[in-house]
């Protein structure tokens, strides 16, 4: 898994460099410059750094899809889960490093924002964690359904989760709640939700949705019946 | 010792097409050409046997262990180089090489580098800057320097040209005809295989029609003209009949049993040709029976 990762860093170093050069040029400017007012919330830092991120990661995909990497690796003495679970770090470790040099930079020039920053990275983090899964949970199930009716049930599929995500938080909140004590501090998450990526609540909730479609995302790769690519 | 790999009613299904149910073992240290034509599933058993395609249902084995997707060991022992030659593009010969040599430990730097010199492989081009034969040749000296045990070709000089071909055939054969290692070759063109086979298994339509050795099937197989004034008759052996008024032609498999029964009915002017493999290979795909469960 490490070897394949290697690899792909390797492969992809230049748009890797260029990504981490980027957050770093912002770090050293707002370092020099003195950091925005904290009521800011560095929001145009955080945009810079993943669309930084969107873009190294949109090249590396079309390099991985395009050269049929899948194809490459599964022929090799590999489990299928690693090559699997490998495909979906790159995104994360170019993020990581990204967020270690912004938390290191903005935390040795002003110390203190440190704390106002770090749920709204988290929640960011794990919303990357569902873009980058979902790449690959699209790709994996549009490989899966291949002829015209199997795309239209892949279209009908994911309306369904959409209205079951609706449902869920409908039932959640007008019927669950009222009737269960020890939901009631989620009503507090849905009083924050418009800002729910800047508190505790929001951060937990990305990561375990980036966690929980990272699994399936395994899962589904795991299952797959072809890695022709 | 295990056998190289063993099929056992391995089946796999794709809208319009059925491979299946396949039973074929190869033994190790024997060259086996699959022979078929375009679209006959030889592709998708190779695919099967690499973990690239899952199948359907049936097991597989190469080298005694079960090609499970989760536990792969038993891709140490294979080489494999398919139709598509996939790199990292923007990486040289050698660096793709070198990539290779992290997940196999038994692989050889210097065979690498070797074999690339007798293949005339330029290392320090960029993959993506390679002719197709170059790419075939580099996909192969991936395939050969952990010196696996078992070596999938599937068609591995399709699309190239003729020259370019025979010389990546050359090259190929002249490092394989040591006999060390169990070679599984498929391909539409017999001239491709046949100079190194042992032995010839023809697929058609998902189906295993024949596995014979070769030797068997040149000195069995003959083409047969004769003159005789009977009509309705059944001739042992015979794969195809073809009568113009006294002339016959007849296309047998057991040439002996043939002229055994030609002399016993009186017929004349018998003249027996013997067939090269492609004539037989294009009578064996095109008509008969499925004889696989009696051969192989």
């Amino acid at each position: 898994m490490w070897r394949i990762l290697r690899a792909e860093i390797c492969y992809n170093k230049i748009i890797v460099g260029i990504t981490c050069g980027i957050a770093l040029f912002i770090i050293i400017v707002n370092s020099v410059r003195g950091w925005p007012n904290p009521t800011l919330n560095l929001r145009g830092t955080k945009a810079i750094m993943t669309v930084a991120v969107a873009v190294a990661c949109f090249v590396s995909f079309l390099k991985f899809f395009k050269e049929k990497r899948e194809r490459y690796l599964s022929i090799l003495p590999l489990s299928i889960k690693e090559v699997g679970v490998s495909r979906l770090l790159f995104m994360g470790i170019v993020w990581l490093s990204l967020v270690l040099l912004f938390l290191i930079g903005s935390s040795t020039a002003q110390p203190y924002w440190v704390d106002n920053i770090i749920w709204d990275t988290l929640s960011l983090t794990g919303f990357i964690m569902m873009i980058n899964a979902y790449i690959f949970i699209h790709r994996d199930l549009t490989i899966r359904f291949q002829d015209r009716y199997q795309k239209l049930i892949l279209m009908i599929l994911y309306s369904i989760l959409i209205i079951m995500g609706y449902l869920v938080w409908y039932l959640l909140f007008t019927v669950a709640i009222p009737y269960f004590k020890f939901l009631e501090p989620l009503n507090q998450f849905k009083k924050d939700f418009p800002n729910v990526s800047s508190v505790a609540i929001g951060a937990i909730f990305f990561n375990l949705c980036g966690i929980g479609l990272t699994v399936l995302s395994i899962f589904i790769f795991k299952n797959r019946k072809t890695y022709l690519g | 010792m295990p056998n190289a790999f063993e099929l056992k009613d391995v089946v796999k299904t794709y809208p319009g097409f059925r491979l299946g149910p396949l039973n074929l073992i190869l033994e190790p240290g024997t060259v086996l050409g699959y022979i078929g034509p375009n679209a006959s599933g030889k592709t998708t058993t190779m695919h099967c046997l690499v973990g690239l395609v899952k199948a359907d249902s049936g097991s597989m084995e190469v080298f005694g262990r079960q090609t499970a997707p989760n536990k792969p060991e038993w891709k140490f022992d294979i080489g494999y180089v398919g139709d598509v030659h996939v790199f990292y593009e923007n990486w040289s010969g050698e660096k793709n090489l070198r990539f290779l040599s992290r997940f196999y430990p038994n692989w050889s730097q210097a065979l690498a580098e070797n074999l690339a010199k007798r293949f005339a492989l330029p290392l320090d081009k960029k993959a993506r800057t390679l002719s197709s034969g170059n790419r075939v040749k580099l996909s192969l000296v991936g395939a050969l320097a952990h010196s696996p045990r078992l070596l999938l070709l599937d068609e591995p000089t399709a699309g190239l040209d003729p020259v370019v071909r025979t010389e990546v055939l050359d090259a190929l054969f002249e490092i394989l005809e040591d006999g060390e290692r169990a070679i599984f070759y498929s391909t539409h063109i017999l001239s491709d295989i046949s100079r190194l086979a042992d032995e010839l298994a023809f697929l058609d339509n998902g189906r295993l029609k024949l596995r014979a050795n070769k030797d068997d099937l040149t000195d069995h197989w003959r083409k047969i003209s004769f003159r005789f004034s009977g009509d309705n008759i059944q001739f042992d052996g015979a794969v195809s009949h073809r009568q113009e008024g006294k002339d016959h032609q007849v296309i047998s498999s057991d040439y002996e049993a043939t002229l055994r029964q030609l002399g016993e009915i009186g017929a004349e002017n018998i003249l027996e040709n013997r067939m090269s493999i492609d004539e037989i290979a294009v009578h064996i795909l095109k008509g008969g029976n499925d004889v696989a469960d009696s051969e192989g």
